[in-house]
């Protein structure tokens, strides 16, 4: 068997593996960072219900022409 | 049983154990008797029989299709180009006559049938294709031969020193058949039978005695010229010795070597020194000549070195390097060849295995020649040669007055030519890329193909596991106000999100050039995981252009099970009007992307060697006489 050939399975043995574990796991590759409300914030008044307060406030305008 | 007679040359007894025996050769005094009605009259004398190796010997006994036989009579002659052959006449008790040939460890068992029907000697061209016997034959060759020595009991009037003329055939699977057209006074007799094998004859004792034969070293003799110490390897079947010491050329028979003529030439090295041993197929050979051929194409003149091997119960074999490029050779039986024509552009050939495409055609001569040869060799001999390749085979046709043979290569690297030999070969750099020389890569489109077929089966596998659903539906109202920088909130009802499968968030509001921003949170409310994300949505469209869309989606990668609910602020251009804004939320989506970048990331590589191997059959063409354009 030739080197190219060996790293030829090599490469595809990685590709479909990375296929079927994207596959099976849900994983999307632009996804954002997961993050946890803390504990503080699900006890305050409103729970998590305020936790984009907390992390970032009022946005803004982002968009448009 | 039988008839008892005198010689009428020496008085000794003679036998006619056979009813349909026509002459018998009387044991004192080599007379050839033959039986009339009342009486026997002497036909000529036969010269001494020749030793040789042959494993069997008179009155022997065997089995052929369940039917038994004695060998009751041997004849040697001689082919008209030199060399000699045993022939072993078999009496079965079904009254047969079998006609056993002996050649270079060969057996060929033929009996006579009807000969009408062939074709005239002339018209037995070597090649060409004929019937006999209700099988379809080529002809391997037409020559001439001489009766010399018999022994035994004959069925046929053998007379000594005369001359006849013949036809080989040979048959697809072993079928080999003889015409016989004697002097051509009388009709041609045919022969019609196959290869066989001691075994098949049921001749064990002859068998043990082959095996016993092959074990026997080298004959030693001494070059009548210069005195060296030759071996001869196959001393009854070489025909031609050219003393390596003093470059004699020398004729051999059977192991007595007669000056012919010293050549006067500058001294090629080979590779491979005569005497090495080369084993090939677990088949030990000894290299006993070789070979420097060249042939010119085009002005340019090409060379190249066979090294001709031998091993008693294999025969011969054939090693050649050309520009560094190895090939081990065997012989084909011709019937075994199809080839309805050659030496024209795409002609082809078939061995019952592959196919062959026709490459070159030409007249090698042979430059230099040293050691052992089966047939009379000189140097400057030519033959009409053409070369059919398939990698990493080549089948090679070989063509000179009154003979054809086949011969089929299969390429073998310079490693393997080196493990193979218990002498360290000198390298020579391959140059270009060898006729039958196979593109090294050539097994990763086997690979490919399998990589695309579990590629096929994890699309499916996957696609059964994903289940595309929706998880969560609906629709906001949003509202007026008069902050364009504030936004409104909204939190989505509760739904549930499955493990491991991804999550796509779609945001859809009828925006007319116009946008709707929303960032959004969506929230584990168990666990408090959350990811934030932002769905843009803007449309924008004047006469004849539109851009953007009035819908956003995101592709979430899979959270824990469990109940979520989306927190969104939303900004909008036209926050003093009222509108909606309507979320979707589904997991388990197939995403074509990464099933493309599967297929680009096993298919790459592939496509790559795909296009040097075009290349590198382009270059292998570009040496062929008969290229196609697309190969050129």
């Amino acid at each position: 068997m030739s080197l190219i050939t060996k790293i030829y399975i090599a490469v595809a043995v990685l590709c479909l593996g990375g296929f079927v574990w994207i596959g099976f796991t849900g994983w999307e590759h632009s996804s954002p960072d997961r993050r946890y409300v803390p504990a503080e914030v699900r006890a305050a008044p409103g729970g998590y219900r305020t936790f984009h307060y907390w992390h970032v406030g009022f946005s803004g305008y982002r968009g448009g022409k | 049983m039988g008839v008892a007679a005198q010689c009428p040359v020496c008085g000794a007894p003679i036998q006619f154990r056979i009813n349909t025996t026509l002459v018998a050769v009387c044991d004192s005094c080599d007379s050839v008797i033959a039986r009339g009605d009342r009486t026997v009259e002497q036909i000529g004398k036969v010269a001494d029989l020749v030793a040789t190796r042959t494993p069997l010997e008179l009155w022997l006994e065997g089995r052929y299709e369940n039917v038994r036989f004695q060998v009751v009579g041997r004849a040697q002659l001689r082919h008209g180009k030199g060399g000699l052959w045993d022939e072993w006449y078999l009496a079965f008790d079904d009254g047969r006559w079998g006609w056993l040939a002996e050649a270079q460890g060969t057996f060929y068992l033929t009996f006579a049938v009807d000969g009408g029907g062939v074709p005239d000697y002339e018209t037995m061209v070597p090649g060409c294709t004929i019937s006999a016997g209700g099988g379809s034959f080529n002809v391997a060759e037409r020559g001439e031969a001489e009766q010399v020595s018999a022994a035994g009991e004959i069925p046929y009037r053998l007379v000594p020193g005369s001359k006849f003329r013949f036809a080989d055939l040979s048959g697809h699977d072993g079928a080999f058949a003889t015409v016989d057209y004697g002097d051509g006074s009388e009709d041609p007799t045919t022969y019609v039978g196959r290869e066989v094998t001691l075994a098949d004859l049921g001749l064990h004792d002859a068998e043990l005695r082959q095996n016993a034969l092959a074990e026997v070293t080298a004959e030693a003799v001494s070059c009548p010229n210069c005195g060296g110490s030759l071996e001869l390897a196959a001393p009854d079947q070489s025909q031609r010795v050219i003393c390596p010491y003093c470059d004699t050329v020398l004729d051999a028979d059977h192991g007595t070597l007669k000056k012919l003529k010293t050549l006067r030439r500058p001294k090629v090295e080979p590779k491979l020194p005569l005497g090495t041993t080369a084993t090939f197929d677990r088949v030990h050979y000894k290299v006993i000549g070789f070979l420097q051929r060249s042939v010119k194409s085009w002005g340019v003149t090409y060379t190249w070195d066979e090294y001709l091997l031998y091993e008693p119960r294999s025969g011969y074999r054939w090693l050649v390097c050309n520009s560094g490029h190895w090939s081990f050779v065997e012989p084909v039986p011709v019937g075994e060849i199809k080839c309805a024509a050659s030496g024209y552009q795409g002609a082809e050939a078939e061995d019952g295995e592959r196919t062959y495409k026709i490459f070159t055609t030409g007249k090698p001569r042979i430059d230099y020649a040293v050691g052992e040869f089966y047939w009379h060799i000189f140097e400057g001999q030519r033959t009409h040669m053409i070369d059919y390749v398939n990698p990493p085979y080549m089948l090679s046709r070989e063509e000179d007055d009154g003979e054809v043979n086949w011969s089929c290569g299969r390429y073998v690297t310079y490693d393997e030519v080196n493990g193979a030999t218990d002498c360290p070969v000198a390298r020579t750099p391959a140059a270009g890329v060898g006729a039958n020389q196979p593109y090294p890569a050539k097994d990763i489109y086997v690979f490919w193909a399998l990589a695309a077929a579990l590629a096929l089966l994890a699309t499916l596998v996957v696609k059964a596991h994903q289940a595309d659903h929706l998880a969560h539906d609906e629709r906001f109202e949003l509202t007026t106000h008069f902050n364009k920088d504030a936004a409104q909130v909204v939190f989505s009802k509760p739904f549930e999100l499955k493990a491991h499968q991804n999550i796509i968030v779609r945001a859809d509001s009828p925006v007319d050039n116009s946008w709707v921003y929303i960032e959004a949170d969506l929230v584990n409310t168990e666990t408090g995981a959350v990811a934030a994300f932002t769905l843009p949505i803007e449309y924008y469209h004047g006469y004849d252009w539109k851009e953007g869309a009035r819908s956003k989606t995101r592709y979430l990668s899979a959270m824990s099970s469990g109940t979520y609910l989306l927190r969104m602020g939303i900004w909008r251009k036209n926050y003093f009007r009222k509108s909606y804004a309507t979320i979707h939320v589904s997991q388990g989506k197939f995403r074509a992307r990464y099933w493309l970048l599967l297929f680009l990331g096993i298919s790459i590589i592939p496509i790559g060697v795909a296009i040097h191997h075009r290349k590198f059959e382009k270059r292998r063409w570009s040496e062929s006489d008969y290229a196609d354009d697309d190969d050129e």
